[in-house]
């Protein structure tokens, strides 16, 4: 019952929160009219014929076919490859407001612990779930308005670019909410560990700073380790739920295509990629969201001491 | 200090009342002593709704909801008096109050709506922090009626001189550089006398960094009326 009640609350607080509309919602669908209409301005079939005449020669039977196929991955894939990188960034930008509500709230939550049926546990229980609720209700209006835009952009809506797996894409929304909830939480009570209030301001921006860092180089810079941060694994995870496109850590989210066996054998027929099962990526994100928890548990420990005076000045 | 029923502090601005309040409701970590509520370490309190609530501003989440639904939030939480709440605010108040969100609020109305979050809680002990600083003579006078008319142990802490006649069977403490005297009972206060030189039968022996001021029925300047108590702050911010 407390967790309900703290639930609501926050979530009444977070979705009237200005700043939670403008960065992750709004900002973000400004970044998703830019990608179908600017950066995807040169996509066209035509192009993609070109493309494809280079490895299949258009007089080759069902050539119309093959292209026809070609272009609705193309379009699926760069889709995708938006949506993934917007929804990275919308639930980043829902963990700089949760720094702040974190951070506002240690004194309260002290408070309320002591002199009223909540509990530590079921308020973070509440705090989670909010902050999991107002990263589903971001992404859902992300992933109307990819649908949207996109399908105009392509299809001029007689065609829809639809999720392949639209509960893996929410799910991975959801679980993403928890670990910026968590990943805000370790930062929040690390400046009150630190007794540092002034670096409230900087800490608040680390999750959108490092995850624009991570999210970039996956998205455009290269493979490799960085696709095991705990960033660029829902960002990947997002783009493999919208499009059904197998995951290849080795290739950058741009080129994640390439990993498709279809279109490798319409493009680069005897190429061969190493691809990863989404569950390995599943249980990395896990293992972040534990490590995350386990350092929020122990600042936790170790703000008890701080006082309220540094809190409140 | 053992408060066994209502009490004042009185003492001038930073003497520690508020740091008071705030390390007897636990939320500011005493690194000296140990703060006991019916026995209890403050430390080690938990889930106990209703045994201690406070106006205190920083027990209040920061919220962009209007303040009628953080103290439904609150109240819900520590098995409050939500309808009790709004009456209160409405009276002191205005109904108004209620649809706003509590940063948008004046002083005197924060205070308000502070006060009766602490009161409509219906807890066994009840700490109020200036509850009367930035009010208006009338709503003053209408804070001082709900609290004295509400249950529970109250522990005011306070710079008003005027209320001590209304508290006639409250306790008074003082409180100067961080340190508490006391009790002593209103009607005490009015036969005391004040002086720097050390006094036999001094009541209250009161340490100042700049030396000692004895409070005695026998020698010194008297503080004669309780419109006088002020000059108890002059005794307690002493200067040679």
């Amino acid at each position: 019952m407390a967790s309900l009640k703290t639930y609501r609350f926050y979530t009444g607080n977070l979705v009237r929160d200005p700043y939670y509309w403008f960065w992750a919602v709004f900002f973000m669908l400004f970044w998703l009219l830019m990608g179908a209409f600017i950066y995807g301005s040169s996509m066209s079939k035509d192009a993609l014929r070109e493309e494809l005449s280079r490895s299949i020669p258009p007089t080759t039977p069902g050539f119309e076919k093959i292209l026809e196929d070609a272009w609705s991955k193309e379009v699926v894939y760069y889709t995708g490859g938006w949506y993934g990188g917007i929804a990275l960034f919308s639930l980043t930008s829902v963990s700089i407001g949760l720094v702040y509500y974190v951070y506002y709230s240690t004194i309260p939550i002290r408070y309320l612990t002591k002199y009223s049926k909540a509990t530590p546990l079921k308020f973070y229980v509440g705090l989670v779930l909010a902050s999991m609720t107002v990263s589903l209700v971001a992404a859902i209006i992300l992933i109307a308005s990819t649908i949207a835009l996109y399908s105009y952009r392509f299809y001029g809506l007689n065609k829809l670019v639809l999720p392949s797996n639209i509960i893996g894409v929410l799910a991975v929304t959801a679980t993403g909410g928890v670990f910026e909830f968590l990943l805000s939480t370790a930062l929040a009570l690390l400046v009150v560990a630190i007794r540092k209030p002034k670096l409230l301001s900087m800490m608040s921006f680390a999750p959108l700073i490092i995850s624009y860092g991570f999210g970039m180089y996956g998205m455009v810079g290269g493979g490799g380790l960085a696709q095991y941060s705990p960033f660029n694994i829902i960002m990947l995870l997002a783009y493999h739920y919208y499009t059904g496109s197998p995951l290849a850590l080795d290739l950058k989210l741009i080129d994640m295509w390439k990993a498709d066996p279809e279109i490798r054998n319409w493009m680069m027929p005897g190429s061969s990629i190493q691809t990863t099962d989404p569950l390995v990526l599943w249980l990395f994100l896990t293992a972040w969201i534990l490590i995350f928890a386990l350092i929020a548990l122990a600042m936790l420990r170790i703000q008890r001491g701080v006082s309220v005076e540094e809190i409140i000045a | 200090m053992v408060v066994r029923g209502d009490a004042v502090i009185l003492g001038p601005n930073g003497s520690g009342k508020t740091t008071l309040l705030r390390a007897i409701t636990g939320i500011t970590v005493s690194k000296k002593g140990r703060i006991l509520i019916d026995g209890l370490d403050v430390e080690s309190i938990r889930g106990r709704p209703g045994l201690i609530s406070t106006n205190l501003p920083e027990v209040i989440v920061s919220s962009r909801l209007p303040v009628k639904h953080v103290a439904s939030f609150y109240l819900d939480l520590t098995s409050g008096d939500i309808n009790y709440f709004k009456d209160l605010v409405s009276r002191l108040g205005s109904i108004e109050v209620l649809e706003k969100r509590y940063h948008e609020l004046s002083p005197g109305l924060k205070k308000i709506v502070l006060n009766a979050l602490a009161i409509a809680t219906r807890a066994r002990y009840i700490l109020l922090d200036e509850p009367f600083e930035n009010l208006d003579p009338a709503r003053r006078v209408a804070i001082l009626r709900e609290i004295l008319d509400s249950p529970g142990v109250k522990v005011i802490d306070t710079h008003a001189t005027w209320l001590i006649k209304s508290l006639s069977e409250w306790d008074v403490y003082l409180m100067a550089e961080g340190l508490i005297y006391g009790p002593l009972k209103p009607r005490e206060l009015e036969e005391l006398k004040v002086s720097t030189s050390p006094v036999e039968d001094a009541v209250l022996q009161i340490k100042l960094k700049v030396g000692e001021v004895y409070l005695s029925k026998s020698a010194g300047t008297p503080l004669s009326s309780l419109e006088s108590l002020d000059k108890l702050y002059e005794v307690l911010t002493w200067r040679r």
